[in-house]
């Protein structure tokens, strides 16, 4: 059997940086490797990784790496670490989106601390999520820019996201009525 | 280390693989101190970015997919961008579903700037920041006690900012053309016009019919010698946008309301139900309908496809006798277009049928039996003692929204223990739990959609409920429901031990989302015509703002619709009803009336229509509540409150009242 040879996923990030799924940092399981057998598992949470491994076939990939021309090294290498962090979970069927629809705010704790990186990072995340065609690391990062916008004043939002206020000062006085509360007391 | 190779690495802004290349490129030669000034540099930089502008516009989607129940009008004041990207067409009927004061459909086909005015004024009608209200009473008898009292309660609200001493002086009503009725017989709303029958007048002036136009504040009494040899027998029938139909069982008066010309219809048969939108009249009887268009003569409308299918559906059914109710509206876009639903009130199924000015084309229908979802809601529970549900079906069927959604039927179960009493005066109700579920039909799409509307149960005081099995039980309009609610009994809904000075309100007009039960994440609001004073009644009305904000942690900027959480009210030196979180359950219905404001949307205060009661007695309920995306009207036997949503202000007050020579009309006033 070839199965060790198999198992193990090598990807490349446009930046030409060779990643080994099973290597990539952190593991969750304290001092041990990830199992090989496992690294699959890690890679085929990207829907487009695991229909690519599904048309070349075990032979077909060997050892060589799979390139991922839309993702850096930094963000694939987070994209990796999200992966090998929810191996375990259940494929979601796509009729189950509505349900998740539901809970908009609810983000379990480690990916809210996952999400926890610059705003760079996360848009790029996004992305690379939006490109390997993972969904749930796509609603994940969208539910937190989300949580970025919820609840805020334009003002706020504005400073969240570095954005330039370019209203003219007689709109931004039409706006700044609209949310008084007894403007014409 | 060079300020202008920093200067460029930074500049290289979002490309964060070309900035991150050269950076690592450079790196290998700088001294220990250069990275050091880097790094120092480097953490000065600005590593936000617009997010949402820069994706795709594909994943802006499964953003605005995330927002759930989000306040749409602060983002689209961020940057004209963002005003642009939330405006999209595809985007807003996203964003519809996340949004509560948005639905679909309407929004799709206008500019952005219309859009935007649209959106801010939905969205103050959703929080019910009315710009302005006019309270009129009717029971202007005459004597100096009315012109106090009426005077000083059918102010126009805001008043102006100038401190005046005389309360007359700031109200901008004008005299009343000078009729003496005391009580309203019928009334109707429609696109900003309340028309309404004066009772217990003597004759001829029991037949006059009065039409105030809230859009302009104008008023006008139509007149006419040949309505007046009918008397009391006339009633109204239907009010449109452009047509007015009163008349007797069969005789039928259809003004103009741009014209004031008057037409008289005879009618072979007295119809069930009459409506009218454009210049269109429909009469409907269960066995036929007719068509009257203004100008021209009255002509059939062949229903047997409706009948022959009314027929087919109670064969299905033969152990289950169905009663059946037919109503008939307009399509609001499509003049000439018509829909004769039929419901079958025992077996729950809806038939909608439309006719086209080609003629009939096409039904459509639901049968909730047959939908599984519908299971939850469960109409097989009903216990034996609860009031009959399922007959809430509507003859003369009235729009939910302006997007096109009708409401045909409406299913209620009301739990036992709920005295109950229907009739022609307004209706009270105990109820210890009822669930409404509303069927609609959205002329747009075709589609039929159900929602569910439910109150807190629990044993309230008292409620009133507008004119009980002929109309909704309760309206909504875009997903909110308004009714009344009255605490007579003990006169202390919150705070307070008796003491009638911290009873906030007598009498409330409450307006609730629809379909989100305890895990509504809103503020509640309280608008208030009425002073906390009880001393100075009249003079503190005067200064009394006709807004105010009860959630204390709303700041300037920030409108957001998190929860506030608090149970009691009150009373603040400014005036404001004030929520505190503090302790409540003075009472069992102290604590649903809480819940029910800790849920509701916005409250308005009722009090200036009604007759402060001397000893403490009931209070007599609305006979309607009218309300769409500028007005919510509520229509009391003696007057109505009126409260416009409109952006802009009401018209100045009138220096003259107008009269009008055409021959029916006989007062036109401004009020």
């Amino acid at each position: 059997m070839s199965d060790a040879k198999l198992q193990k996923i090598l990807l490349q990030s446009n930046d030409g940086v060779t990643i080994d799924v099973g290597k990539s940092p952190p593991l969750d399981i304290g001092f041990w490797r990830t199992p090989p057998s496992l690294y699959r598992a890690v890679a085929e949470r990207s829907v487009l990784i695991r229909n690519m491994l599904e048309d070349l076939g075990d032979e077909g990939i060997g050892n060589q790496a799979i390139p991922i021309p839309n993702v850096n090294e930094a963000v694939l290498k987070k994209v990796i670490e999200w992966c090998d962090h929810h191996r375990n979970d259940p494929v979601q069927p796509a009729d189950e989106e509505a349900d998740t629809r539901k809970k908009t705010t609810d983000i379990e704790e480690w990916d809210q601390k996952f999400m926890q990186v610059d705003q760079e990072m996360l848009f790029e995340v996004i992305l690379a999520a939006n490109y390997l065609d993972i969904k749930p690391l796509l609603d994940v990062g969208c539910k937190t820019v989300a949580n970025m916008i919820k609840g805020k004043s334009p003002e706020e939002i504005r400073k969240t996201f570095n954005i330039t206020n370019d209203f003219t000062p007689e709109e931004e006085e039409h706006i700044r009525r609209e949310n008084e509360w007894a403007e014409d007391r | 280390m060079d300020d202008i190779l920093a200067q460029q690495l930074l500049g290289l802004g979002q490309d964060s693989r070309l900035r991150k290349q050269n950076l690592l490129n450079l790196i290998p030669f700088l001294t220990q101190q250069e990275v050091r000034d880097l790094t120092a540099r480097l953490s000065e930089v600005d590593f936000r970015i617009d997010i949402l502008g820069n994706l795709p516009v594909e994943l802006r989607f499964n953003i605005a997919e995330q927002l759930g129940g989000i306040d749409l009008f602060p983002l689209l004041n961020v940057s004209k961008r963002w005003r642009a990207i939330w405006l999209q067409p595809d985007m807003l009927s996203t964003l519809s579903q996340q949004c509560p004061y948005l639905d679909d459909g309407i929004l799709s086909d206008k500019s952005v700037d219309l859009q935007y005015e649209l959106i801010r004024r939905r969205r103050r009608r959703f929080l019910g920041r009315f710009s302005s209200a006019v309270v009129v009473r009717h029971n202007i008898l005459g004597g100096h006690d009315w012109l106090e009292k009426g005077l000083n309660l059918a102010g126009v609200f805001p008043q102006r900012p100038a401190p005046v001493s005389d309360p007359r002086d700031i109200f901008s009503r004008t005299e009343a053309p000078p009729l003496e009725h005391r009580e309203v017989r019928s009334s109707l709303y429609a696109a900003g016009r309340l028309a309404w029958l004066p009772e217990s007048l003597p004759p001829p002036d029991n037949t006059l019919i009065v039409v105030e136009d809230l859009n302009t504040r104008t008023k006008r009494i139509y007149r006419n010698t040949s309505v007046s040899q009918y008397g009391r027998d006339i009633t109204l029938k239907a009010l449109g946008d452009k047509l007015l139909v009163a008349g007797t069982s069969r005789v039928m008066f259809i003004w103009h309301l741009e014209s004031n010309e008057c037409s008289q219809v005879f009618l072979p048969q007295q119809p069930t139900c009459c409506v009218t939108h454009g210049e269109y009249v429909a009469f409907l009887r269960p066995d036929g309908a007719l068509l009257w268009r203004s100008g021209s003569e009255l002509t059939a409308l062949n229903i047997d496809p409706v009948l022959e299918r009314n027929h087919q559906i109670a064969k299905t059914r033969p152990n289950n006798p169905s009663s059946i109710t037919m109503g008939v509206f307009f399509h609001p876009f499509e003049e000439g277009t018509l829909y004769i639903t039929v419901c079958f009130t025992q077996t729950r199924q809806v038939a909608i049928h439309k006719f086209t000015a080609a003629g009939y084309s096409g039904a459509q229908g639901i049968d909730l039996h047959d939908i599984p979802e519908l299971s939850e809601i469960s109409f097989a529970e009903i216990p034996d003692n609860s009031v009959p549900g399922g007959t809430g079906a509507c003859r003369a069927i009235r729009p939910v929204n302006s997007s096109g959604d009708f409401l045909v039927a409406e299913w209620r179960t009301i739990y036992p223990g709920a005295p109950f009493n229907e009739g022609h005066t307004p209706g009270e109700v105990r109820i210890s739990g009822i669930t409404f579920i509303e069927v609609r039909f959205n002329v747009k799409t075709g589609n039929f959609s159900l929602v569910e509307k439910e109150l807190p149960s629990g044993s309230w005081s008292d409620m009133y409920v507008p004119q009980l099995g002929t109309s909704p039980l309760l309206p909504s309009w875009n997903n909110q429901m308004a009714f009344t609610l009255q605490a007579t009994q003990n006169r202390r809904i919150f705070g307070g031990a008796g003491s009638v000075e911290k009873a906030c309100w007598d009498l409330a007009l409450v307006v609730m989302p629809i379909g989100q039960s305890s895990t509504a994440d809103l503020d509640v609001r309280i608008q208030s015509l009425r002073p906390p004073s009880s001393q100075h009644p009249q003079l503190a009305l005067s200064c009394t703002p006709h807004s105010v904000t009860v959630d204390v942690h709303l700041g300037e900027n920030k409108l957001d619709l998190s929860p506030a959480k608090s149970l009691t009210l009150i009373t603040q030196e400014d005036n404001a009803y004030c929520l505190k979180p503090e302790s409540h359950s003075f009472h069992a219905s102290t604590e649903l009336l809480n819940s029910l404001y800790y849920e509701s949307d916005f409250i308005l205060d009722l009090t200036p229509t009604l007759s402060f009661p001397e000893n403490g007695g009931p209070i007599e309920g609305p006979h309607h509540i009218f309300q769409d995306d500028n007005f919510i009207v509520l229509f009391h036997r003696h007057g109505y409150i009126a409260w416009d949503f409109r952006t802009t202000s009401p018209p100045s007050a009138p220096s003259h009242l107008a009269c009008l020579a055409s021959p029916n009309l006989t007062l036109a006033a401004q009020f």
